[in-house]
C-alpha cells in the first residue's frame, strides 16, 4: 500500500508557525547532532520528512515532537537554515490541534483573531461574573476575604478545575490512542504501573532536557514549571483546595486567611511563613522565566526564539500579566487599599481565568501533560517490547531444557 | 582598442587556469608575464597524486605545458610575485608586482649544494606542513622554474653564511631584498585559485585539532611518493595504516554555516582517494559520506567503477560530529543513516574531510574594484574591461574546467590588446 | 649545412666528480670527431655561456654537443639560432643515478658522447613547412548554437574572419527553444537572451553566415582547409585556416525510454525539451486540453546514468528541472510541484537555485526508479522513496516531464568501420589482409558533420559515448584530428553558461593553430616544432601501415594506395616513421637512420668483460623525465642501460630492436605511457602501436635465433620515477638469466 503525499498540509501547517521547512535536503546533520535523538525515535529530519511529504498520519502516531525540548542544536547546526527545531515546535501546535477534539484548539492556533477575542471574552465574563456575585465590599479596608469569600472561590475553582480535567483528560486519552495504536491495550496495566513513577519524575523535573546542549532553556522552563505548579497548589488546593469543602480545612494552611474582626482586615501570614515563602518563589520563579522568555522572543537571542507565534505570545504575556496583576493586588492589599485591591483582583482573575481556561486544555499549557506522557510511554513500550523479546529469548530455552529432562 | 599601447598580457596565478592563459596566449603570438606567488608554477594540481576519473599524474599535463613554456620565449615568468596595484585602463594598464626574495637567483642549477650544507629544517608547504624539509629547499622534485629557495628563517639564522658557501656558482644572495616591477601591460587574466576551506572552522568535526582527522589536499600528499610517507597512506597520530576509513563530504560545502555552495570536485576526488586506499590496503572499510553524489557527465562511469568495491559503504548521511578518544586517538563519527533513520557511531581510524573551495580572491580580493558575488568568486569571466577572470575564482571547477576557461580568457585577454 | 661540432663538457653539479673528464674529452676528440673540446666548471654560468658563444661567433662551430645537464633544464640558457644543438645528459642520468668515478659510470658517460655525436651527424636544422597556397587564417565554426555564435563573435572580436555553417534556418540553437535561461549567479530565472548575440553575429562584417546550410566536404588540413557548403542547392567554397566544431547535441528519443516512465502512454507525459518549447511558445499548458496545470512532477535521469540506454549524466538536466520547476511556481504560485531525482547535482553556485527551488516549496523526491501510469489524460507516479523507505503515489497530475538526456551529433550514423568493409568487399583477399591489421581503429561514426575527406573516416573519432576528444583533462578542445577544435555539448555535456566559455576557448585554439601553422610551426603537443616527415616515396611499397597508424588521420592516400602527407595535420609523433617497413618516412632531425646510427654508436663490450648493455627506447614525454627526476633524487640505477628519447614511443621502427640485437646489445627495454581506455599517451596511441609491434618482433627474433626476453616492454608514469630504479635492474637481471647476447664481437 503506498502513501499518498499531500502538498497541502505544508501549507496548513505554515498557520502554526511552519516556515524553513521545505528548505531542507535531508542530510541528517540535525538529527545526528540532536543529544536527545536515539535510533527507534530519530528526530527532527524525520518529522521534517512528513511534513514536507504531507504525511498526517504518521505525525499523527509520532511521539517525537514531545520528545524534544527544542534547545536549537539542530537549527543551529542545519547547513540549510531549515531549522528543524521550528519545525517540532510547530508540530506540537499542530498535534496539540488534533488531538483536541473540540476543534477549538485548531482555531485558536490559525486564527491570531480568534485567539485574541476568546481571551477578551472569557476575561470580560470572569469580570462580570465578579462583579455580580460578590460578598459586602468593605471600603474602610482592603478585604478580598469579605468581597469575594473563599469558601465561594473555592466552588468556583473546583468546578473550572473539573472542566479543564475534563477536556485536557479526554484530549491526553486521544493523543495516548494515537501514539499507541492498539498496543495501548495489549501492554498489561503492570507495565503501566511501573513505570508511572517515571511520569511523575518527568513531570516534575523534564529531566531529558538535561542532555540538551544549552542548559539555560531548562532552567527557564523549570522556573515557570515550578512557580506555575507551586501557585497551582497553593490557590487552587490550599485556598483551601477542595479540602474545605469537603469540611477537612487545616487552618493553619488556608492560603487565604479569614477576615480577622479584631483588626478590621484580612489575616496576613507573617513574613517568613512557609505559604507565604512559597507564593514569593512562584511569584518570583514565573517572573523570571517568564521575563526571560519574553525578551529572548523579542530579541530572537537564540533558536527557540527565532520564531514566535501568535500563541507564544499570547501565553508568555498572559503569564507575566497574571503574575504582576498578582502583585499588585498584594501590595495593594498591604496597603490597604481597598478599591485599588479590588479592581486589581478582578483584573488578576480577568487575565489568570482566560489563560488557564484557554491554555491549559487547548494550548501550549496542554504540553504539560504531553510530554511527560510521552516521555513515560515511551519507556512503557520500551520495557513492554524488552519483556517480549526476553520471553522469545527464554522460550527456546525452556524447551531445551526440556529436552534435556 | 584604439587606446592599445602595448600588446602585452598579464596573467595572475601560475595554476592550471593561469597557466593554460599563459601559454595558449603566447602560442598565438602574444608576450605574457605570468605571475605566481609560490615559487614554482602548477598551483594545487602539482600537489596532487593523481587525477580523477583516469588516476593519471598531474606531472604529466604540467610537462607538456612547462615545455611549451620553455619553447616559448614570450611567456616571462615571475615566482614569489604578487599584484599589488592595477593602474590604468583596458590597452593600457600599469601593473605593480611585488617579488618577495628567494634569495637564491638565476645562477642556481639545482646541484642541491645548499640543502646539504642546511641542517635548519622548516615546515613543508608543499605537503601542507604533514613534514618537514631543509630550510634552502627545492619546492618538488618537477619544481618550474627548477631552481631553490631559502626559507628567510635560514636568511636569519647563523647558518646562513655557511649555506650561502656552499653553493658553487654563488647563486645564493642573503642580502636580496622584496622587489617591485613596474609593467605595462593591455589586459590581465586573474587566475589566483582556491584555498582549502579552514577546518578550524569546522568545531563539530575538531577544528583541526584531531591528529587523525585530515583534509582531502593532506591525503592527496599522502598518497603521492614525494609526499611525507612516501606514498603510505598512514595516520599522522602512529603511523600505522587506518583499517577504517572514512570521507566525510561537504565538510564546509553546501553549508549555510560555511561554504553555501557546493565545490564541486569533492565527491570525485574523495572516490578517487578511496581507490588509493583500497589499493594500498585491501581489506579497508572505506566508508564515504555524502548527502548526493555529484558526478556530472563521463565521471558518471568513475562512480560506478567505484561502487564495485563491495568495502566502500555509500553512506547517505552528513556527519554531524565526530569525537577523538584521546588515548587510541580513534575516531567516532556521529551520523545519521537517511535512507533507514537510523542513529549510528562509526568508529574509524583516519577521517579524510572533503574541504571545500574557498576563492582565495574572498580574502585577498584584486587591487582594483571588480564585481564579486556573495562567496567571494569574481562575478564573471569580464571582470571589467581588461580584466578576465578564469578558474576557480569564477566558479568551482575540476581540472578540465579551469584549463577550458583559461584558454577561453587568454582569447579574451588578446581581444583587449589585438590592434585592429 | 657543413657541421663543425664542439663539445662542451661541463664538470659541475657534481660530474666532475663522478667522471674522468679527461678520458671523457679524448673520447669527444678522437670517436666523436669534435673539432673543439672544451670543458668549464659550470657551463650555464656567464663565462661559460660566453664562451659557447664567442666559439660560434670566432671559431664558425654550428654544432654544439654540450655536456652537461638534462635537456629540460638550461633551456633558455643554451638556445643558440642557426645552430644545432645536443644535449648530453651527464648529470641527471649519469654523475646523479651513477656511482661516481665508476668504470661503468665512465664509459656510460661515453656512450652518451658517441651517441650525442652520431645524433648530430645525422641531424639536420629543420626549414618550417610551407605550402604551396597561401595561408588561409579565416575560421570555421560548425554550428550556430550558443558556442558557436560565441565562438564566431570571439574570432571576429580578435581581429579574425569566420564563417559560421548551421544546419537549421536559424541561428541560436537549441537555446532558442529556451524560455528562461538558468545561469550565474543562480538566484533565480533569467531572460533568454540568446537573440541579442543572433543578432550581434548576423550583423558583423568578420562573420559569413550560412543557416540552413551543411558541409558538404572538407579537404585540406589547417590553414589550408577548403570546405564545401551547400546551401539551398547552392555550393560555396571557403578556405579557412582552422574548424571550431560545435555541431552541438540532439535530446535523446524519448521513444527509446522505458515504457514504464510513460512517454507516448499519455499526452501529458513530456520532455524537459518540449518543456521549453511550450513554455516559450505561449507557456506551459496540460497538453491533453490546454488547462494550466496545477499538479506537475519531473523525472530526472530519464534514459540516463542507465547502462541501457545514455550510460552517463548530462550534468544540465538537475538544473533544467529546478529552473522549469521554479518556472512553474513563479506563473503559478499554488501549483504543486515535484522532483523524483537520484541525485541532486547542482554544482557550484547552481546549489543556489535548489536553494531557490525548495524556498518556493517543490517538493523533492529521492528516488531511483520512480514509475508512471498513464492511461488518457490521467497520469500518476509511483516511487519508492529513499528517505521513507516506503513507496509514495501521486495521483491527477497534469504534467509529468522527463528529464531526457544530451547526446552528441557526433554519436549518431554508421560505424566507418561497417562502411571501409563494404568499400573492401570488392578487394582480393590478399589485398584484405594487408589491412587485416591489429591496429586499434578509429570509433568514427558516419554522422554527416565534416563529411573530412581523410583517408582515416569522414568525421572525428570518438572517445567514449560519441564525444569526439583526446585528453579531455589536460586539454579539453583538443580532438584527435589536427586544426578541429570541440566546443560546446558536442564535447561534453554542459549548460548555457559553460558553452559560452567553451566557445571562446576552442576559438582561442583555432586561432592558435592558425598562427602556429602559418610558421610552420606543429601545434599541440609538440608546439613550435618546425620538423615534419618527409617521405622517400621511389620505396613505398603502398603497405599503408602509415596511413593506417597516424593517430591523427594526418596521411591521405591516392588511389594506388600511395601516402599523401599533409604536413599541417602532422603532429610530428613519428608514428609513421616507426609504422613504416621500409623506413622511407623521416624529419630532418629525426629519423630511422639518426635512431640506428645512435644505436649502433654505443660501444659493446666483449663478452668475457661480463658488461652487457641494454638499449631503453624512451617516450621522451613521460618516461624520460621520469629518469630525470630519478637521478634528482639520487637514485641509483642500471649502470648497462642507455636511454634514448624518443618523440613518442609509437615512432619506435622494429629496425631499432634488431639493430641493437644484432650488434651484440643484450636487451631492448621500451618505456612507454598508459594505454588502453584510460590511456596517458600524448600521441593517443603512439605507446599502444608500439606494444602491438612489438608483437611482431618474434619473427626478428626467431631470425636472429634469439630469446624473446630480450625485449620488454614496460609502461611507465611520468611520476613513476621512484619504481624506475627496480624496472631496469629486473630487467638487467632477466638478461644475466638469459645470457649474453652471441652477435658481440660480430
Amino acid at each position: 500500500m503506498s502513501i499518498k503525499v499531500d502538498p497541502n498540509l505544508m501549507k496548513d501547517l505554515k498557520h502554526f508557525g511552519l516556515k524553513d521547512a521545505s528548505k531542507c535536503f535531508h542530510c541528517g546533520n540535525c538529527t545526528a547532532v540532536c543529544p536527545l535523538s536515539e535510533t527507534g525515535t530519530p528526530f527532527p529530519r524525520k518529522l521534517v520528512k512528513y511534513a514536507q511529504m504531507g504525511l498526517k498520519d504518521k505525525i499523527l502516531q509520532s511521539t517525537e515532537p514531545w520528545l524534544c525540548y527544542y534547545c536549537g542544536t539542530c537549527s543551529d547546526n542545519c547547513p540549510r537554515g531549515a531549522d528543524p527545531g521550528e519545525t517540532m515546535m510547530v508540530m506540537r501546535r499542530y498535534l496539540t490541534s488534533l488531538y483536541d477534539w473540540t476543534g477549538f484548539s485548531r482555531k485558536f492556533y490559525t486564527s491570531e483573531k480568534f485567539e485574541i477575542m476568546a481571551v477578551i471574552v472569557t476575561g470580560l465574563f470572569v469580570g462580570l461574573l465578579m462583579l455580580l456575585i460578590h460578598g459586602e465590599f468593605d471600603w474602610q479596608h482592603a478585604s478580598l476575604e469579605k468581597a469575594w469569600p473563599a469558601h465561594g472561590m473555592e466552588i468556583a475553582d473546583l468546578i473550572m478545575a473539573s472542566i479543564l480535567s475534563f477536556f485536557l483528560l479526554t484530549n491526553v486519552y486521544r493523543f495516548m490512542k494515537f501514539t499507541m495504536g492498539d498496543l495501548l491495550t495489549k501492554i498489561p496495566l503492570r507495565i503501566y504501573a511501573s513505570q508511572a513513577k517515571e511520569l511523575v519524575l518527568h513531570f516534575l523535573t523534564q529531566k531529558r532536557w538535561a542532555k540538551c546542549e544549552d542548559r539555560t532553556q531548562w532552567v527557564i522552563h523549570l522556573l515557570i514549571m515550578t512557580g506555575y505548579t507551586t501557585a497551582f497548589i497553593l490557590v487552587a488546593v490550599l485556598l483551601a483546595g477542595g479540602l474545605a469543602v469537603l469540611g477537612l480545612t487545616w487552618e493553619p494552611l488556608r492560603f487565604q486567611r479569614p477576615f480577622d474582626p479584631a483588626t478590621g482586615r484580612d489575616v496576613i501570614y507573617p513574613i517568613f511563613h512557609p505559604i507565604r515563602l512559597l507564593g514569593y518563589y512562584a511569584t518570583v520563579a514565573i517572573l523570571i522565566g517568564a521575563t526571560y522568555a519574553l525578551i529572548g522572543r523579542f530579541k530572537r537571542s537564540k533558536a527557540p526564539y527565532k520564531n514566535s507565534h501568535g500563541t507564544d505570545w499570547m501565553f508568555l504575556v498572559l503569564l507575566e500579566l497574571t503574575v504582576i496583576t498578582g502583585i499588585c493586588v498584594h501590595i495593594l492589599r498591604l496597603m490597604d487599599i481597598p478599591f485599588a485591591t479590588y479592581a486589581m483582583y478582578i483584573l488578576h482573575l480577568m487575565i489568570a481565568v482566560p489563560m488557564l481556561v484557554l491554555e491549559v486544555p487547548f494550548s501550549k499549557w496542554s504540553h504539560l501533560a504531553y510530554r511527560p506522557m510521552a516521555a513515560y510511554l515511551k519507556g512503557v513500550k520500551e520495557k513492554y517490547f524488552a519483556e517480549i523479546q526476553g520471553a522469545q529469548a527464554q522460550a527456546p530455552a525452556a524447551e531445551s531444557a526440556q529436552a534435556e529432562a | 582598442m584604439a587606446n592599445t599601447v602595448t600588446q602585452s598580457i598579464m596573467v595572475v596565478g601560475g595554476g592550471m587556469s593561469g597557466l593554460s592563459a599563459a601559454v595558449e596566449a603566447a602560442e598565438a603570438g602574444y608576450e605574457v608575464f605570468l605571475v605566481e606567488k609560490n615559487p614554482y608554477l602548477g598551483g594545487r594540481v602539482a600537489q596532487l597524486h593523481q587525477y580523477f576519473p583516469k588516476l593519471c599524474p598531474p606531472y604529466c599535463g604540467l610537462e607538456i605545458n612547462f615545455r611549451r613554456i620553455k619553447d616559448n620565449p614570450r611567456v616571462k615568468v615571475f615566482t614569489m610575485a604578487e599584484v599589488t596595484a592595477i593602474r590604468g585602463v583596458e590597452g593600457d594598464f600599469d601593473v605593480t608586482v611585488k617579488i618577495s626574495p628567494r634569495y637564491v637567483n638565476e645562477k642556481c642549477t639545482g646541484c642541491g649544494k645548499c640543502a646539504e650544507a642546511c641542517t635548519l629544517e622548516i615546515q613543508n608547504p608543499f605537503n601542507y606542513n604533514m613534514d618537514t624539509v631543509k630550510a634552502a629547499y627545492l619546492p618538488h622534485d618537477m619544481a618550474f622554474p627548477m631552481r631553490y629557495v631559502l626559507d628567510p628563517s635560514l636568511v636569519k639564522s647563523a647558518e646562513a653564511q655557511k649555506v650561502k658557501e656552499a653553493c658553487p656558482y654563488d647563486a645564493i644572495e642573503l642580502d636580496m631584498a622584496e622587489k617591485t616591477l613596474e609593467l605595462k601591460v593591455g589586459s590581465i587574466v586573474w587566475a589566483t585559485g582556491w584555498k582549502p576551506y579552514d577546518v578550524k572552522k569546522l568545531e563539530n568535526y575538531g577544528a583541526g585539532a584531531f591528529a587523525n582527522v585530515i583534509t582531502n589536499v593532506q591525503m592527496e600528499r599522502l598518497a603521492a611518493w614525494n609526499g611525507p610517507t612516501q606514498g603510505k597512506i598512514l595516520r599522522p597520530s602512529d603511523g600505522q595504516a587506518p583499517k577504517t576509513v572514512a570521507f566525510v563530504q561537504c565538510a564546509g560545502s553546501r553549508d549555510q554555516n560555511h561554504l553555501p555552495f557546493c565545490s564541486g570536485i569533492c565527491c570525485l576526488a574523495s572516490l578517487k582517494q578511496a581507490t588509493y586506499v583500497r589499493e594500498q590496503i585491501p581489506d579497508a572499510t572505506i566508508y564515504f559520506f555524502y548527502i548526493d553524489v555529484r558526478a556530472t557527465d563521463r565521471l558518471e562511469d568513475f562512480v560506478n567503477r567505484v561502487k564495485a568495491d563491495d568495502k566502500l559503504v555509500f553512506f547517505k548521511g552528513k556527519v554531524a560530529k565526530i569525537t577523538e578518544d584521546g588515548a587510541s586517538k580513534n575516531l567516532v563519527c556521529r551520523v545519521e543513516n537517511t535512507m533507514t533513520e537510523e542513529l549510528h557511531e562509526i568508529p574509524v581510524d583516519l577521517v579524510v574531510l572533503a574541504t571545500g573551495m574557498q576563492p582565495n580572491t574572498s580574502e585577498t580580493p584584486l587591487p582594483t574594484p571588480v564585481p564579486y558575488d556573495e562567496y567571494g568568486f569574481v562575478a564573471s569571466m569580464d571582470a571589467m574591461p581588461g580584466i578576465y577572470a578564469a578558474g576557480t575564482t569564477r566558479t568551482p571547477c575540476n581540472v578540465a574546467e579551469s584549463v577550458a576557461d583559461g584558454t577561453a580568457a587568454a582569447l579574451k585577454a588578446i581581444q583587449s590588446v589585438v590592434r585592429r | 649545412m657543413d657541421k663543425k661540432l664542439a663539445t662542451y663538457i661541463c664538470t659541475g653539479c657534481g660530474i666532475g666528480e663522478a667522471l674522468d673528464i679527461e678520458q671523457l674529452s679524448k673520447v669527444a676528440q678522437k670517436e666523436c670527431k669534435a673539432a673543439l673540446v672544451k670543458t668549464h666548471a659550470c657551463l650555464c654560468g656567464q663565462d661559460g655561456v660566453a664562451m659557447l658563444k664567442a666559439d660560434i661567433q670566432n671559431e664558425g662551430v654550428n654544432c654544439l654537443m654540450i655536456a652537461a645537464c638534462s635537456p629540460r633544464v638550461m633551456y633558455d640558457v643554451f638556445r643558440f639560432d642557426g645552430c644545432l644543438v645536443d644535449r648530453v645528459n651527464l648529470r641527471e642520468q649519469v654523475a646523479w643515478s651513477q656511482k661516481p668515478g665508476d668504470e661503468d659510470t665512465q664509459m656510460m658517460a661515453e656512450d652518451y658522447l658517441r651517441m650525442s655525436a652520431a645524433k648530430i651527424g645525422k641531424m639536420d636544422p629543420p626549414e618550417p613547412y610551407k605550402p604551396e597556397e597561401e595561408i588561409s587564417k579565416d575560421i570555421l565554426i560548425v554550428g550556430g548554437g550558443v558556442a558557436g555564435l560565441t565562438a564566431a563573435k570571439e574570432v571576429s572580436r580578435a581581429g579574425y574572419k569566420a564563417v559560421l555553417v548551421e544546419r537549421e534556418k536559424e541561428l541560436g540553437g537549441f537555446q532558442r527553444k529556451v524560455a528562461k535561461i538558468a545561469t550565474f549567479p543562480y538566484k533565480g530565472l533569467k531572460d533568454n537572451d540568446v537573440e541579442a548575440l543572433v543578432q550581434e553575429v548576423s550583423k558583423d562584417g568578420n562573420v559569413t553566415v550560412y543557416t540552413g546550410a551543411k558541409i558538404e566536404k572538407t579537404v585540406g588540413g589547417p590553414g589550408v582547409f577548403k570546405v564545401t557548403i551547400a546551401q539551398n542547392g547552392a555550393v560555396k567554397e571557403h578556405k579557412v585556416g582552422a574548424i571550431v566544431m560545435a555541431a552541438g547535441w540532439k535530446p535523446y528519443d524519448p521513444s527509446q525510454l522505458d515504457p514504464k516512465l510513460g512517454y507516448g502512454q499519455s499526452p501529458n507525459v513530456i520532455t524537459n525539451v518540449q518543456f521549453e518549447e511550450m513554455a516559450k511558445n505561449g507557456g506551459v499548458k496540460r497538453p491533453s486540453d490546454g488547462a494550466v496545470p496545477n499538479n506537475v512532477a519531473f523525472l530526472q535521469c530519464a534514459g540516463q546514468r542507465d547502462p541501457e540506454k545514455l550510460p552517463y549524466c548530462s550534468s544540465v538536466c538537475c538544473t533544467t528541472s529546478l529552473k522549469q520547476a521554479i518556472f512553474i511556481k513563479e506563473t503559478n504560485p499554488e501549483a504543486n510541484v515535484y522532483i523524483f531525482f537520484k541525485e541532486m547535482r547542482t554544482p557550484g553556485q547552481a546549489e543556489d537555485l535548489y536553494r531557490k527551488a525548495q524556498e518556493e516549496g517543490v517538493i523533492f523526491i529521492r528516488c531511483q526508479d520512480p514509475q508512471v501510469k498513464a492511461s488518457g489524460a490521467s497520469v500518476t507516479v509511483e516511487a519508492l522513496d529513499d528517505l521513507l523507505g516506503d513507496t509514495v503515489l501521486l495521483e491527477d497530475l497534469d504534467l509529468v516531464v522527463l528529464a531526457t538526456g544530451m547526446v552528441p551529433v557526433t554519436a549518431f550514423g554508421e560505424d566507418y568501420a561497417q562502411v571501409r568493409a563494404r568499400l573492401r568487399a570488392g578487394e582480393t583477399e590478399q589485398k584484405k589482409e594487408e589491412e587485416e591489421l591489429e591496429v586499434p581503429q578509429d570509433a568514427i561514426l558516419v554522422s554527416d558533420i565534416l563529411n573530412l575527406e581523410y583517408r582515416q573516416g569522414p568525421e572525428l573519432p570518438g572517445l567514449r559515448y560519441g564525444f569526439p576528444d583526446s585528453h579531455f583533462i589536460c586539454f579539453p578542445y583538443e580532438t584527435r584530428r589536427t586544426g578541429i577544435y570541440a566546443a560546446g555539448c558536442v564535447r561534453r555535456p554542459m549548460g548555457v553558461a559553460a558553452a559560452f566559455e567553451d566557445g571562446a576557448g576552442a576559438a582561442m585554439k583555432a586561432i592558435q593553430c592558425v598562427e602556429m601553422v602559418s610558421q610552420g610551426k606543429a601545434v599541440h603537443p609538440r608546439a613550435g616544432d618546425m620538423s615534419f616527415p618527409e617521405f622517400f616515396m621511389q620505396r613505398c611499397t603502398q603497405c599503408k601501415r602509415c596511413t593506417e597508424e597516424c593517430p591523427f588521420g594526418a596521411i591521405n592516400e591516392d588511389e594506388k594506395g600511395n601516402p599523401l602527407p599533409q604536413p599541417t595535420r602532422c603532429r610530428r609523433c613519428g608514428v609513421c616513421m616507426g609504422a613504416c617497413p621500409e623506413r622511407i618516412i623521416s624529419f630532418k632531425n629525426y629519423s630511422v637512420g639518426m635512431i640506428g646510427d645512435i644505436i649502433k654508436s654505443i660501444e659493446v663490450p666483449e663478452e668475457d668483460e661480463e658488461k652487457p648493455r641494454i638499449v631503453v627506447l624512451a617516450c621522451e614525454n613521460d618516461a624520460y623525465p621520469a629518469l630525470d627526476m630519478a637521478g634528482l633524487r639520487r637514485m641509483t640505477y642500471n649502470a648497462w642501460v642507455r636511454v634514448i628519447p624518443m618523440r613518442c614511443l609509437g615512432s619506435m621502427n622494429l629496425i631499432f630492436i634488431a639493430d641493437a640485437l644484432s650488434k651484440g646489445i643484450d636487451g631492448v627495454l621500451l618505456l612507454g605511457c598508459k594505454y588502453g581506455d584510460d590511456y596517458q599517451c600524448h600521441f593517443v596511441k603512439g605507446s599502444e602501436l608500439a606494444n602491438i609491434r612489438l608483437s611482431k618482433v618474434k619473427e626478428t627474433l626467431d631470425r636472429l635465433v634469439l630469446e624473446s626476453d630480450r625485449v620488454r616492454f614496460e609502461t611507465v608514469a611520468i611520476s613513476d620515477y621512484d619504481k624506475l630504479p627496480k624496472i631496469l635492474d629486473d630487467f638487467a637481471e632477466t638478461l644475466e638469466g638469459v645470457g649474453p647476447n652471441p652477435y658481440k664481437g660480430f
